[in-house]
């Protein structure tokens, strides 16, 4: 269960990422961020996946923690990745 | 200036990854398979029910070889753990001239298996790093370089990587060229602190081997090196006085107590019914990342403890850490998934880069329709490699549900099949005209992987729905990823049938980037 | 097959060869004097020293592959290969002559 939480606060904190690059706003709300939205959406996502290693150390201890998050990012990355590629050809 | 530098770094990307491309793919596949090694295991084992607790099984383990190899120089016991239910066990006669060891698997009643024959999990974890067919020592010097060649190509392909960050969540299907490009980019930049963990420390696994020459320059003769190193226990001859064994499972539980309630995963017991009896218990792979786990060493005949646990200096504890990481056996079933997904991004990225090869190259021939040697040698190995592995492994859990099973050397056999359908993709690919022969090796290769959950049904009790009722997760997981390859597969065929599409579209998109070689 | 530029920084057939021998063989002989000589002059324990030494070789073999393809000049990199080498090979004769080997 620690696992899901981790993931999904890498995933919160990519899809956060991501949406702070102004070709997926462009794709995703159709409008770009102002630099103060984009400047909080980025802090954000960074945030939410320092998050994820803290939750990933406290509950495995400091080395397990470490290991286990950079799978987290990669999967949640892979899962914004989908998800971005899905939606752009929902709408072509 | 910066540009040549960069190109420079494509050219050796390109050739350092393509050199051993094919024997890379193969082994990021099979590593991958083997992070759950004894799960294949299980299910290639049907007959195998239960579990066992380690206690249990040291004595049964001890009764088992004080029957039949009570003058052994040693036994070895590894014990069962959370994922395999086996006690698996090696002796060596001491009599005999060299020092080959006699093994054997204890199911959980305690008795030697009488499941069907087979490498299970196992043989896949070898072929990783032995393959098969050669002698080791070879397939371990090419494995080897092929991990060399890999560290290259991610560096190099890291500094040729322009716009790490802008392309860093993107990946346009459809795109001909261009998705593969992005696929391979996806797969490498999103996971690549494991790829180049995995790259560093699978060359660690076997440092001294590729690297000998520190040893060579500090000692004359190997051996005393890793004595020093690993403090094993020193050879004493046995004094021919004959003295049980004292109690192994209250020497695991003193164990125990020493590693916070940890049980030991192994067991070594030196001259077994002599007074000079030694018995070293080794902690499990499961309860530290390091792979040299802690040792306690009691006397045979009294069972006290004789060697308490020593200290590990930094650089070996750094060693066993890296070997630890590499092969993951202290994951928990989470970390176990996400080492396994990795894998697949690490197997798809050499795929990806084999094909983007040819992708980039097709458009620029001479004479599309007739491309020259080289070309043709990669495209046909491309599908050799990728959907005839795929195929092979398959192939390999069909063969162990169809084959016979009193058949002669089955285990044998089953590999054997492997190959055999490995080598008919091959050539199947190779004869084909291209584009055909992608769609229908890879069509194949899914048709098989789906195989394999009705066959499984109809030849076991143990099928995908009966599992889900048992909720036997091992079986169900199996089943599942055989779907979901199968799927994948699929998949991959039917965009294999639609690039003809994205001809077009590969002709009217300029790719900004095109690197050159 | 390759651009303009990357020959000016590659060279010819002939500059590429030179950098593949220099960049693999000549690499592993390099890197493995330099294991020696690490794993002898570190200031740990032998057996810790040659560890070390074994497990620092790997990256230095990656990285000086991605030099020999990396610099301008061919002739200065195999000029700065053969010093350290000879550098090395003496160091570590000395060493070995001087230190012995256990």
């Amino acid at each position: 269960m620690i696992h899901l939480l981790a993931i999904v606060l890498s995933l919160v904190g990519f899809a956060a990422l991501a949406l702070a690059m102004k070709r997926h706003q462009r794709e995703v709300i159709g409008r770009a961020l102002t630099d103060k939205e984009r400047h909080l959406t980025r802090s954000a996502g960074a945030l939410a996946i320092a998050a994820s290693l803290a939750v990933a150390m406290a509950a495995f201890g400091a080395g397990y923690g470490a290991v286990a998050w950079f799978g987290y990012m990669s999967v949640a990355a892979w899962i914004v990745v989908a998800a971005l590629c899905w939606h752009a050809r929902l709408k072509s | 200036m910066k540009d040549s530098l960069r190109q420079s770094m494509a050219l050796l990307h390109t050739w350092a990854g393509l050199l051993f491309g094919w024997l890379l793919f193969a082994v990021f596949a099979t590593g991958t398979a083997a992070y759950f090694e004894s799960e294949i295991t299980r299910w290639m084992q049907p007959e195998i029910v239960g579990s066992s607790d380690p206690l249990t099984a040291a004595e049964q383990a001890v009764d088992y070889l004080g029957q039949t190899a009570p003058d052994a120089d040693s036994w070895i016991i590894t014990l069962p753990n959370s994922r395999s239910a086996t006690t698996q066990l090696f002796w060596s006669p001491s009599e005999e001239e060299g020092k080959t060891y006699s093994s054997a698997i204890l199911a959980p009643d305690g008795k030697e298996v009488s499941a069907r024959e087979t490498s299970g999990g196992y043989f896949l974890y070898r072929f990783h790093f032995d393959l098969h067919y050669m002698p080791v020592i070879w397939a371990r010097y090419l494995v080897g370089l092929a991990a060399m060649f890999m560290l290259v190509a991610i560096l190099s392909g890291v500094i040729t990587h322009k716009k790490i960050f802008a392309d860093f969540f993107t990946l346009r299907f459809g795109k001909g060229q261009r998705s593969w490009l992005d696929a391979h980019n996806v797969t490498a930049v999103l996971a690549l602190p494991f790829h180049l963990m995995i790259t560093f420390t699978g060359l660690v696994t076997l440092a001294t081997m590729y690297m000998p020459w520190g040893i060579a320059a500090n000692y004359t003769a190997p051996q005393t090196f890793f004595e020093s190193l690993f403090s094993s226990a020193p050879e004493v001859p046995r004094t021919g006085e004959k003295t049980p064994l004292a109690p192994v499972d209250a020497m695991m539980r003193q164990a125990a107590a020493h590693w916070d309630g940890a049980m030991p995963g192994s067991v070594t017991i030196t001259n077994p019914g002599d007074s000079s009896a030694s018995v070293t218990l080794k902690s499990s792979s499961e309860d530290a990342i390091g792979v040299r786990g802690e040792v306690l060493r009691f006397d045979g005949a009294s069972g006290q403890l004789v060697q308490p646990a020593q200290a590990k200096g930094p650089a070996l504890e750094t060693e066993s850490v890296m070997i630890g990481l590499h092969a993951g056996r202290f994951a928990d079933w989470g970390l176990r998934w996400l080492y396994f997904i990795s894998g697949l991004g690490g197997t798809i990225m050499v795929g990806s880069g084999l094909v983007m090869w040819t992708a980039k190259r097709r458009t620029r021939l001479p004479d599309p329709q007739r491309p020259h040697f080289g070309f043709r040698l990669v495209e046909r190995l491309n599908i050799a490699a990728i959907a005839g592995l795929g195929a092979g492994i398959a192939t390999y859990f069909l063969a162990n549900r169809l084959l016979p099973l009193g058949m002669e050397q089955r285990a044998d056999w089953e590999i054997n099949s492997m190959f055999l359908a490995w080598s008919a993709i091959g050539l199947w690919g190779a004869i084909r005209p291209v584009r055909r022969a992608w769609v229908e090796t890879l069509g194949i290769t899914a048709a098989l992987f789906l195989a394999i959950v009705p066959v499984d049904a109809l030849t076991t009790s143990r099928g995908l729905l009966a599992s889900l009722m048992a909720g036997d997760w091992a079986y169900v997981g199996f089943d599942i990823v055989m779907l979901l390859l199968a799927a994948g597969f699929g998949f991959a065929a039917r965009k294999a049938s639609g690039a003809k599409r994205s001809t077009s579209a590969r002709k009217t998109y300029r790719t900004p980037e095109r690197t050159p070689a | 097959m390759a651009s303009k530029a990357v020959k000016a920084r590659t060279g010819n057939g002939w500059g590429i060869a030179a950098r593949v021998v220099a960049a693999i063989p000549a690499n592993y002989l390099l890197t493995s004097l330099a294991t020696a000589c690490l794993a002898r002059l570190l200031p740990m324990p032998t057996a810790e020293a040659t560890l070390t030494a074994t497990l620092l070789s790997f990256a230095l073999l990656a990285v000086i592959a991605l030099i020999a393809f990396a610099v301008r000049s061919v002739r200065a990199l195999w000029l700065w290969m053969l010093v350290a080498g000879g550098v090395m090979a003496g160091t570590l004769w000395l060493s070995i002559v001087l230190g012995g080997r256990l």
